[in-house]
């Protein structure tokens, strides 16, 4: 059996909610020592955080997991990738797109399942004017960013950004809000 | 490494046969071709296999099948479907009556089983009521390209296809629903080093994660407990992966499709003329795959499950959830929250038992 069976993932979450009362859990913070980039402002278009719920709809059922959350997922950047991140950011501020997507393609051979390098290559692809490919990379990196809230919402806040540059301003909104969702601001 | 796909090829097949294979391993996630084998004479350039020929895929369709049944959101892994004789009356007037494998009726068996064991009669069933037309639309979304004849035996792979469609569709189920077209070259650079033309890699989104990973999970059962199972002892230990034989009418072609956590590879063994080779998808292409796999460095699959889903043990015969200390035959599937199939009876109780437990040894443990 290669999977934890379902016994040992509630005895697993146990043990979490046992350390996260006991107060180990430290784990959030910038995942990358590069640091933030300075893309097109997202914030505009967030809703108010407490949006109230819209009327004649019951208020959403409040799942109970079987397991309590596990702490977020880390997810960081190798010193190959985070040089060749460096190098495609350098190269994308002198508008060098094409050679700032082939670098960071390099650093996705390295690590091709690491988030990070996937949001880096879209925010370049929305840079580039490519709003399609930014859009379709964030949503991979969401996909991949699985068990790292914060992580996620810079996805959906990336999928906002892209759906505003092709002018998609409802879908830019319905994205913000899955990203407020995922790790409120 | 393609080298080594070659020697893999060819230590497999008696020389003196003229028995061909084709080979296609690509980069699971940036899907790049890492290494393509059109033949036993690799030098040749002529037909490729690997890019030309036109197979009907057998099995290698079901998932396809199932991932539409998946969307639906009518089907988890444990829902149980029937595996019952079929009598199709085509347009023409005739009737098509599929057989599975064995020649058996396998009767009330859970999704996962029956796309492990690859049986046809449930195959045909779900794929009848999720529609043919919806079958094709998922092909096509994941890239495959001649759009299939529309007819029920399509749910059974009547479908042609070369390896390197192959290897395109089974990619973007290994990356979790995304496609990416299969690229040989990066970019094209002049003598003093200046790009000439790139190929990027562009990816878009053709299927929901939640949908793929518990696909995906039914794969990887395939791989312990279905028609994947012999390659178990030829990959090394946790390895995690998935997988899928195909085996087309009267075993004319023996196709294995599946991934680890970075690699895609697909392996067709058949005759250009199309005699039938006596092999099954599992019994000749799974043996030339599983050493291709072992002998990568590869990794295994490690994706995270989606949020929406829970992960539980059922019983594979029934579908029914259980443990460990009331089944004997378990596999773990994902399904989405809230569609956790009902206990087998007398497991809950015995399971709960032990949670509680083990929750009694961990307090005790922390107060120590």
């Amino acid at each position: 059996m290669m999977l934890s069976s379902s016994l040992q993932l509630r005895v697993l979450g146990l043990l979490a909610a046992a350390l996260v009362l006991t107060g180990c859990q430290s784990l959030f913070g910038p995942p990358v020592s590069v640091p933030p980039r300075s893309g097109p402002p997202s914030g505009t278009a967030q809703p108010s955080p407490q949006t109230p719920t819209p009327p004649g709809q019951p208020p959403a059922p409040v799942p109970t997991p079987p397991t309590p959350s596990a702490p977020p997922k880390e997810f960081r950047l190798s010193a190959a990738s985070t040089a060749l991140v460096k190098q495609g950011r350098a190269q994308s501020l002198k508008g060098e797109y094409p050679a700032a997507i082939a670098t960071l393609e390099r650093a996705l051979r390295i690590e091709p399942d690491n988030p990070l390098v996937w949001l880096e290559l879209g925010q370049t692809h929305l840079s580039a004017k490519n709003a399609p490919q930014a859009e379709s990379m964030a949503r991979k990196a969401i996909a991949l960013a699985t068990g790292n809230p914060a992580l996620q919402a810079s996805g959906w806040r990336l999928v906002g950004d892209a759906y505003r540059a092709r002018g998609r301003d409802l879908d830019a909104t319905e994205a913000y809000q899955k990203a407020n969702a995922s790790s409120p601001r | 490494m393609h080298a080594a796909a070659t020697k893999k090829k060819s230590g497999q097949t008696d020389e003196k046969a003229p028995l061909e294979a084709a080979v296609v391993v690509t980069a699971a996630q940036s899907g790049e071709v890492i290494a393509l084998i059109g033949g036993r004479e690799t030098g040749y350039n002529g037909f490729d296999r690997a890019l030309d020929a036109a197979r009907p895929m057998g099995s290698l369709v079901k998932p396809f099948v199932y991932l539409t049944a998946l969307e639906t959101k009518r089907y988890n892994a444990t829902t149980v479907i029937q595996d019952e004789p079929i009598d199709v009356r085509l347009r023409n007037g005739t009737h098509w009556k599929p057989q599975n494998f064995t020649k058996e009726i396998y009767g009330p068996v859970p999704l996962v089983r029956a796309l492990s064991e690859s049986l046809n009669l449930a195959t045909v069933g779900l794929g009848l009521d999720v529609g043919l037309p919806n079958i094709t639309r998922t092909l096509q979304r994941f890239g495959l390209q001649r759009p299939p004849v529309e007819v029920p035996a399509m749910t059974l792979g009547a479908v042609d296809i070369s390896p390197l469609e192959v290897a395109q569709i089974y990619s973007g189920l290994a990356t979790g629903g995304f496609r990416s077209q299969l690229r040989a070259v990066r970019a094209v650079i002049s003598d003093d080093g200046k790009p000439l033309k790139a190929f990027p890699l562009e990816v878009t989104q053709v299927a929901a994660q939640d949908a793929v990973f518990q696909l995906n999970r039914m794969l990887e059962v395939v791989m312990e407990h279905g028609t994947g199972r012999a390659a178990r002892s030829v990959l090394p230990p946790g390895l995690v992966v998935a997988g899928k034989s195909g085996t087309s009418s009267e075993l004319r072609d023996s196709w294995f499709a599946g991934f680890s956590g970075s690699h895609v590879a697909v392996v067709w063994v058949g005759y250009d003329d199309n005699r039938p080779t006596g092999f099954t998808g599992s019994s000749g292409a799974l043996t030339v795959w599983a050493r291709l796999m072992a002998g990568l460095d590869t990794t295994p699959r490690a994706a995270a499950m989606p949020d929406t889903l829970a992960s539980v043990n059922i019983e594979f015969a029934t579908g029914q959830r259980a443990e460990k200390i009331c089944a004997d035959d378990l596999v773990a599937v994902a399904v989405p929250l809230g569609s956790e199939p009902a206990w087998k009876p007398g497991c809950e109780n015995e399971a709960a038992t032990l949670v509680e437990k083990a929750g009694e040894w961990l307090r005790d443990m922390i107060r120590k």
